[in-house]
């Protein structure tokens, strides 16, 4: 098991905060459309964001690389206030790195398309929670301004309805096994025969 | 004058706003942290951020009240948006100073924390590229509009394509940063395994003591003001 060195640190950090970066920008441009942000977002997120992952193990291809990821992704969740995510991200990254533990773990296609899978399904849920927690305040202050309870309980299913949860899941997580797919086309056309990865 | 607040005290401050948001659900809360808040980046000198934030929400509750009262609130889902962002804002607020946070900073709060160093030079670095991302995303996104590549027309018609020609230089130009950023990092001894020393370690004073305490007493004031917990 060998652990990332400094240059493997500092490479693994920037391609995460571009990462980052891109899930937010993604996330914050589609949120005006709640049902389509809920739906379509996690899933374009992960599939633009796989062949940035992919250049991270590949590049970096050593324990921990994983693991720094989601701190990362969930230290910039803390920032924002869901402070419990910090620790949830980096227990999923500790399972992930326990995944990735045989020495060339990165180096594997199927092994990074599971984790990103995998990813997927874990970011997914985190677009749903600001939803699930403001709904009650929502929905008082709209049974106050005289919304009907039926109407307000059909818009809320969306989001409670294990089979439209498992659309949002299963959505991402086929994003994500395209994203890795297109994501390995660009490493092999550009990243590997620029000595990059 | 501007006060510079312990780490600690910011991380406490962002902790209870984010108890008062998610943990409690209390009626009126939100325009009562905005204005804290507003008040907490001000003499942090931070107030055009404070006040862009202040303004956003006013803007939020505004338009609400507005489709409210025009009979526009048939739109459900925009509406519950402007709901959420509104929500959003006093997180935003109390986060603000931990992202400004200079690199010697997070890693001393990391070393308090008593967390590895890689992790507290990883959310250092982290905090500080974040802007040079967004610059170098600028600069690629402009070489390809002068190519006539970077178009609506081209997006939704070659969207892998658009994507492919915005990925691979951008994550090759972080790269590059990436290896001066390690390079200048092992100039500078961050992988020396000694104690790192501290010019000016923040130390903690009255001021940090108010802040903590405003903000352990609007949770602990926030059930007594009809506020219930959530999930219970």
């Amino acid at each position: 098991m060998t652990f990332l060195d400094l240059r493997g640190l500092v490479t693994a950090t920037v391609l995460s905060v571009l990462i980052v970066v891109f899930q937010f920008a993604i996330a914050m441009g589609l949120m005006g459309f709640v049902f389509v942000s809920m739906i379509f977002s996690p899933g374009l997120v992960v599939f633009v964001t796989a062949p940035i992952f992919l250049v991270l193990a590949h590049r970096t291809g050593r324990t921990g690389a994983f693991f720094l990821f989601t701190f990362l992704c969930g230290l910039a969740y803390g920032l924002m206030g869901y402070l419990w995510l910090t620790a949830v991200f980096s227990a999923y990254g500790l399972v992930g790195e326990l995944f990735m533990l045989p020495q060339g773990s990165y180096l594997k296609r199927w092994k990074n398309t599971v984790l990103w899978v995998a990813y997927a399904v874990l970011y997914s849920g985190t677009s749903l929670m600001p939803i699930w927690f403001f709904f009650e305040d929502y929905k008082a202050q709209s049974l106050a301004q005289g919304f009907s309870q039926e109407y307000i309980d059909a818009y809320w299913r969306y989001y409670t309805d294990p089979v439209w949860v498992a659309v949002v899941l299963g959505f991402a997580a086929l994003m994500a096994l395209a994203g890795t797919a297109f994501g390995y086309r660009l490493l092999h056309k550009h990243f590997r025969k620029a000595g990059l990865a | 004058m501007t006060l510079s607040f312990d780490p600690r005290a910011q991380v406490l401050v962002l902790a209870s706003t984010s108890v008062l948001l998610f943990g409690l659900s209390v009626p009126g809360v939100v325009p009562v942290l905005v204005g804290l808040l507003l008040a907490y980046l001000a003499v942090q000198g931070m107030g055009r951020v404070g006040l862009v934030h202040g303004a956003v929400f006013l803007v939020l509750v505004g338009l609400s009240t507005g489709l409210q009262a025009a009979g526009l609130r048939g739109a459900f889902s925009f509406d519950f948006v402007l709901f959420l962002f509104s929500r959003l804002i006093p997180l935003s607020m109390a986060g603000a100073p931990l992202f400004a946070l200079p690199s010697s900073r997070v890693l001393w709060l990391f070393e308090k924390a008593r967390l590895p160093r890689a992790l507290g030079l990883a959310a250092a670095i982290a905090l500080r590229f974040g802007p040079t991302v967004a610059t170098e995303a600028r600069a690629v996104t402009d070489a390809m509009k002068v190519r006539g590549l970077w178009t609506l027309r081209a997006l939704v018609l070659r969207p892998l394509a658009t994507l492919e020609y915005t990925l691979v230089p951008l994550v090759i130009r972080c790269l590059r940063v990436a290896d001066e950023l390690a390079a200048a990092a092992a100039v500078r001894g961050v992988e020396n395994p000694q104690p790192r020393t501290y010019a000016w370690p923040p130390r903690w004073r009255t001021p940090d003591t108010v802040v903590a305490l405003v903000g352990l007493a609007l949770v602990g004031a926030g059930p007594v003001a009809g506020g219930w917990l959530r999930w219970s």
